[in-house]
């Protein structure tokens, strides 16, 4: 029973690592390309929203034009644009921003247990050592007839 | 009875698992417009919705047990689970109130002045920033159950705990139980 749940405490502890290596080397990844969309920082999706807006209400009153092709993350897409694969890059940072917060999470849960636990250890008074065999002793001491 | 309960309650596990990862997947590719566009934004705002509507009925003897012992016990280990999904909720209800006041495509135009629409698009993207954040939150505070369940349901590993509380129950079926009259024969 306890070797079942060391092993399941093995396996967790193998995936926890497994999961901070790929956050770590996602973060990475999503640095090199130059995908670090802030989302605490970055408001300027207002602005897009606006001038997404203002395409929309201009596409009702001018004739359809082919937008598809002039989308791309510097200009918002048009409203009829429909996917734009090259900005994928977002969805990826938005995925790996939850999964970081999630591994700083898990970090600070094992960080957390570990003091409480140190913190707990030095709080117990020193167990007591095991009293000594003193029948031994004192027929060691005793003399030989 | 107890067998169909416990598999009642995998499938659920399962249907949960499943449906939170479609999701997270489904919030990370509505959040980002430039992604999908205005039109298919909009429209998957109004998926997001009612997958959203679905979680919550999913949880909602949770909800409704938190809610009844929220006050009650001082200290409680769910308390900031609770309150942290209530801001979310109020949140993703903010961003889509204001994401069905502001769209453009869906046909439900409510003439709004161009001050106005601002002001509701400004609190779209805070709120859609802030939901980043809340979900980011409420997913990592409930990754063991996360690890546990994909575990067991994506990653299909072993469950030694399971395989050793089963045996003897083997045993059991296997070895019928003597009769009172066959008790007396017994040495």
């Amino acid at each position: 029973m306890n070797t079942a749940k060391q092993n399941k405490q093995r396996t967790l502890l193998i995936g926890i690592a497994a999961f901070l290596i790929l956050v770590i080397v996602g973060g990475l990844v999503l640095k090199v390309t130059g995908t670090t969309d802030d989302p605490f920082m970055n408001m300027s999706d207002i602005v897009d929203m606006r001038q997404m807006l203002a395409q929309t209400q201009q596409s009702d009153t001018l004739p359809q034009v082919d937008t598809a092709a002039s989308s791309d993350l510097a200009s918002p897409p048009s409203p009829k644009a429909g996917i734009t694969w090259s900005a994928s890059g977002e969805v990826l940072y938005d995925l790996w921003f939850i999964c970081a917060t999630t591994a700083i999470v898990i970090v600070c849960s094992y960080l957390i247990k570990w003091l409480v636990k140190s913190l707990s250890r030095k709080r117990l008074p020193a167990p007591s050592p095991a009293p000594a065999n003193h029948s031994r002793t004192r027929r060691q001491d005793l003399p030989v007839q | 009875m107890q067998e169909q309960t416990t598999a009642q309650s995998r499938n659920r596990a399962k249907l949960n698992l499943f449906l939170d990862m479609g999701l997270v997947l489904f919030f990370a590719t509505e959040m980002e417009v430039h992604f999908t566009g205005l039109a298919l934004h909009e429209l998957l705002g109004l998926l997001f919705a009612a997958v959203v509507v679905i979680h919550v009925v999913l949880h909602w003897d949770w909800v409704v047990n938190i809610t009844r012992t929220f006050f009650r016990k001082l200290i409680h280990e769910s308390r900031l689970n609770y309150v942290l999904n209530l801001a979310l909720f109020l949140d993703v209800v903010a961003v889509m109130v204001t994401g069905i006041m502001v769209s453009e495509t869906l046909g439900l135009r409510l003439g709004l002045s161009s001050a106005r629409l601002t002001d509701l698009l400004t609190v779209h993207a805070f709120s859609s920033h802030l939901s980043l954040v809340l979900t980011a939150l409420h997913v990592a505070l409930h990754w063991r159950w996360i690890a546990t369940n994909a575990g067991k349901y994506l990653f299909r590993l072993p469950t030694p705990n399971h395989k050793e509380r089963q045996l003897p129950e083997r045993r059991g079926s296997a070895v019928p139980m003597p009769m009172p009259h066959e008790l007396e024969t017994l040495p």
